[in-house]
């Protein structure tokens, strides 16, 4: 992304000096970043760093206890859940978690809780186009997909809304090496297609540099820059 | 290359395995040995004097309801199953055993007969229940034992003969030496609680005997207990069997107690839920707990008498503070206090571990592999070889097979879906084997069909050369073979301690019987079980961990214990199912390096599965690449990563080898797509 385009925008997010956690108690500490229209980045930390309650607190399923969270210029610091979805945020959670025993289809629609029944199919067939292999099998139940197109399911779910950020946690957790390519391949084809930035967290192990534009790292609550750590 | 760390420098004190802080193989001496029981003891004996009559016999009610609870604790806190018809069995076993020994109308039989027939009533009626938790469990369970007290309303409550109706029925009180209990109410208080302790030592007993541990770990995990060895079916018939011999037993207290037969409408099923929330508000490990709760159930109604407090709204009241207490009830709330006060607060406890290294650069330079591995198997040498030596005396001998485990062209498929095409593994008796593969190529199901858990449809599977297709997954147990899960499988609400001995069982020999008489031979076997456990924990680093709730550890901790248990049993051959999945990188290398050493030590024979492909490729003997239920290739771990088919079907081309930033590959890839 040019230099030009960013002084012209404003950032798809930006959160500043964010303070979240549970119970009141601080997970994260004065946490600064911003995302921009149509990028792809991966935010990268150990087990217990703050990937996920970083997603939860942009999700807003965790409580914000200080700093500032705006979307497109937004305060959404105090918005529940439901209302950031329908302001174009979008959340697929880690482990796949799908219905087991709904089909595919109903997979997808249980992600697209406030479009109109009229526009689903079309909706749906967005997803295909991203992921066939979804298309091929909408009648099967998921429970009985592969992990791969588990976490495809996951990911088409999290797009039915036609989200402008999707927030992705783990996608490669559990998955071959051939799936974890067709998994980055959809999204970044998502971002190149329709603008939408991806926010992806992962393990340092499945940290893949050329897939993305940014590396956040996250360690213990708190983003560190990544350049200036490969060279420590 | 191994990096310096401050663990280097820390010298590690020899811990003498014999006196295990916590050791729980003399249970009732432990016990005895905690002034509060003995305080509470001369309380209950020495209480009745000042009292008034109408408390004496409220309280020995209250005992009696005390020993049906526990027998509950044991089926809903130790199986997980919910019994919804302890007020019909109690009742049953009270009736029909008072027709025994009542003279008028009756058998007029001795009362040692009626007692035997009460508590084989109680039994007899739980077994049969039990019969479904083989096919069912959990919401099934619960409404069939709903389904028991109901017939038992309407088939043994009309029985006027037997329940009395309306008119009063006299049932005698027992005779000790001659001595006739009848009147003298704070005689039989003490006849119930000498009967109250003996139910409770003796439960103590099968608590810490390797049936009360394979009880528990039934309840939380019937494919973790199958691959341990304990029979699942077995484990939890025998949890329904102590309830229902307990809800006997009280039913005969109650014929003696209360003289003339009580009325039906005691027993209905709002009683068996009023009975079953004293012992979920006990908590399920703390039999104290739920003796004081019955009492209290008894008592506080008949204190706030004057205020007409409704009975079922006290209850009611009671169960919401129960579920605010979590899972572990009031007993658990208590213990975690005892704790605290002992040997401070769980913060401080856990900060006697030494630090991990979570700085950020840390992180990232053991991201590339280069991992201490003092951190997951830190026992310094000399207690780690004092550790090993206790291992030799708890493993068997090792096997000499030359062939530990095969499984000859496999097939299986669920409804339409193909799992297992012909699949072929061999895995060399003291090797390190690796199985990776794509997702859904059938690495779990050749898991599960080799561990018993599936019967495959076609295709052999030989243990040691035995074939063993057809057997049971805890038999195979018992022949050397057990497995880790790839999600987490622990008791959680249990310490380190009572989770690796859950393992236990196949490698310590004794019923039931002698266990709960404490014959010396079977519990130095117990004893010899802890020393190992403890040996094991120190292997795997979770000494530290020895007492605390697995529930509360960190995740890898959880991932070692599960580990730990699967060594207890001892096995030949270990099965492990992704261990490292949802650690991060530096800890799966750790894990992977830990359970290589162990291996080697103590001469396993393992069969990995993982998707941490750089693990396996360095630390394994030999690889086996599965896609699509058939063995793609095997071999040399240098010569499958070079195999081209692997490298389509499974290795990718990934970003490891994509050195092209995906905005210019995209493009690449459109303009392509353009041209054609």
């Amino acid at each position: 992304m040019s230099d030009r385009r960013r002084e012209l925008e404003i950032p798809k997010l930006a959160v500043e000096n964010l303070r979240a956690g549970y119970d009141g108690v601080p997970v994260l500490f004065d946490v600064n970043f911003d995302i921009w229209p149509a990028e792809i980045v991966v935010l990268c930390g150990g087990n217990g760093a703050g990937k996920s309650t970083m997603l939860k607190a942009i999700m807003g399923t965790v409580q914000v206890l200080g700093g500032e969270m705006r979307l497109d210029d937004q305060k959404i610091n105090k918005w529940p859940p439901h209302r950031r979805t329908k302001a174009g945020i979008s959340f697929s959670p880690e482990g796949r978690r799908v219905f087991a025993t709904l089909s595919v289809k109903e997979n997808l629609h249980a992600g697209a809780s406030h479009v109109p029944t009229a526009e689903l199919e079309e909706r749906c067939q967005e997803v295909y186009e991203y992921f066939p292999v979804l298309g091929e099998r909408e009648g099967q139940l998921a429970g009985t997909l592969s992990g791969g197109e588990q976490q495809m399911v996951a990911i088409g779910r999290a797009l039915m809304p036609r989200p402008d950020l999707i927030l992705v946690e783990e996608p490669s957790q559990g998955l071959a090496p051939v799936m974890v390519d067709r998994v980055y391949h959809a999204l970044q084809r998502i971002c190149l297609d329709r603008g939408v930035s991806v926010l992806i967290a992962e393990q340092f192990q499945q940290l893949r540099e050329n897939d993305c534009d940014r590396v956040l790292v996250i360690d213990k609550g708190t983003v560190v820059p990544y350049e200036s750590l490969s060279r420590s | 290359m191994r990096h310096r760390t401050a663990l280097d420098d820390v010298v590690f004190e020899e811990i003498d395995t014999s006196r295990n802080p916590y050791s729980k193989a003399r249970p009732l001496t432990a016990l005895l040995r905690q002034p509060l029981n003995i305080l509470l003891g001369i309380l209950a004996l020495t209480w009745i004097y000042p009292v008034r009559d109408y408390w004496v016999f409220t309280i020995s009610a209250g005992m009696i309801v005390a020993i049906v609870a526990l027998g509950i604790m044991v089926m809903t806190g130790w199986c997980r199953e919910v019994n919804l018809a302890s007020a019909g069995v109690y009742a049953t076993s009270l009736y029909l055993s008072s027709y025994v020994y009542r003279e008028q109308p009756g058998w007029g039989k001795p009362l040692w007969c009626a007692v035997l027939a009460s508590i084989g009533i109680g039994a007899g009626i739980m077994l049969g229940v039990s019969l479904l938790s083989v096919r069912f469990s959990g919401v099934y369970v619960m409404v069939f034992t709903l389904g028991v007290q109901i017939m038992v309303e309407r088939i043994m409550f009309t029985r006027y003969h037997l329940t009395g109706g309306d008119t009063a029925l006299e049932n005698p009180r027992p005779v000790f030496f001659g001595h006739h209990m009848e009147g003298h109410d704070r005689q039989f208080y003490m006849f119930l609680l000498v009967v109250l302790v003996l139910v409770m030592a003796l439960l103590c007993r099968v608590r810490y005997s390797p049936y009360g541990r394979a009880m528990m770990l039934a309840g939380a995990d019937q494919q973790s207990a199958a691959a341990v060895g304990i029979s699942p079916w077995k484990a939890k018939a025998l949890g329904f069997g102590i309830c229902g011999a307990l809800s006997g037993l009280s039913g005969i207290m109650a014929a003696m107690l209360f003289v003339s037969a009580p009325t039906t409408v005691n027993y209905q099923a709002t009683t068996s839920l009023l009975w079953l929330s004293i012992a979920i508000l006990g908590g399920f490990d703390s039999m104290t707990a739920v003796v004081g709760v019955a009492l209290l159930f008894q008592g506080v109604p008949f204190l706030l008498e004057k205020f007409h407090v409704d009975y079922q709204g006290l209850a009611g009241i009671a169960l919401l503070a129960g579920v605010l207490c979590g899972a572990r009830g009031v007993g658990g709330r208590l213990q975690d206090i005892y704790r605290r006060l002992r040997f401070g607060p769980a913060v401080k406890r856990r900060a006697a571990r030494p630090n991990t290294l979570t700085t950020s650069a840390s992180v990232l330079s053991r991201a590339d592999g280069i991992v201490d591995l003092a951190e997951y198997g830190g026992a310094a040498p000399a207690a780690r070889r004092q550790a090993l030596e206790t291992l030799e005396g708890w493993f068997p001998a090792r096997r000499t097979e030359p062939i530990a485990l095969s499984a000859e062209n496999i097939w299986m498929s669920f409804g339409g879906v193909k799992a297992l095409q012909g699949a072929n593994i061999e895995v060399p008796t003291g090797s390190f084997t690796g199985l990776i593969g794509p997702n859904g190529a059938g690495k779990t199901t050749l898991f599960d069909v080799v561990s018993g858990l599936q019967r495959p449809d076609r295709g052999t599977v030989r243990l040691f050369g035995e074939n063993v297709t057809g057997m049971r997954p805890w038999t195979r147990a018992g022949l050397g073979m057990t497995r880790t899960f790839q999600t987490q499988r622990t008791i959680k609400e249990l310490g380190v301690c009572d989770n690796l001995l859950a393992g236990a069982g196949l490698r310590i020999h004794g019923n039931l019987g002698q266990f709960v008489i404490g014959q010396p031979r079977v519990w130095r076997q117990v004893r010899a079980a802890e020393e190992a456990a403890w040996a094991i924990a120190q292997l795997l680093n979770i000494d530290r961990y020895w007492d605390e709730r697995v529930g509360e550890l960190e995740f890898s901790a959880r991932r070692r214990t599960e580990l730990g248990r699967a060594l207890m049993s001892g096995p030949q051959i270990l099965l492990l199912d992704e261990p490292t999945s949802g650690l991060d990188p530096a800890s799966s290398a750790a894990l992977i390096g830990l359970v290589r050493q162990l291996q080697a030590d103590l001469g396993l024979t393992v069969l990995l599965v993982e998707h941490y492909v750089k693990a396996v490729l360095e630390s394994c003997d030999l690889v086996y690449v599965l896609a699509e239920g058939r063995t793609l290739a095997h071999g040399d771990p240098l010569a499958v990563a070079a195999n081209a088919e692997v490298q389509t079907h499974y290795l990718g081309a990934g970003a490891s080898s994509s050195t092209v930033p995906w905005r210019q590959r995209m493009a690449e890839e459109r303009r392509t797509a353009a041209r054609v």
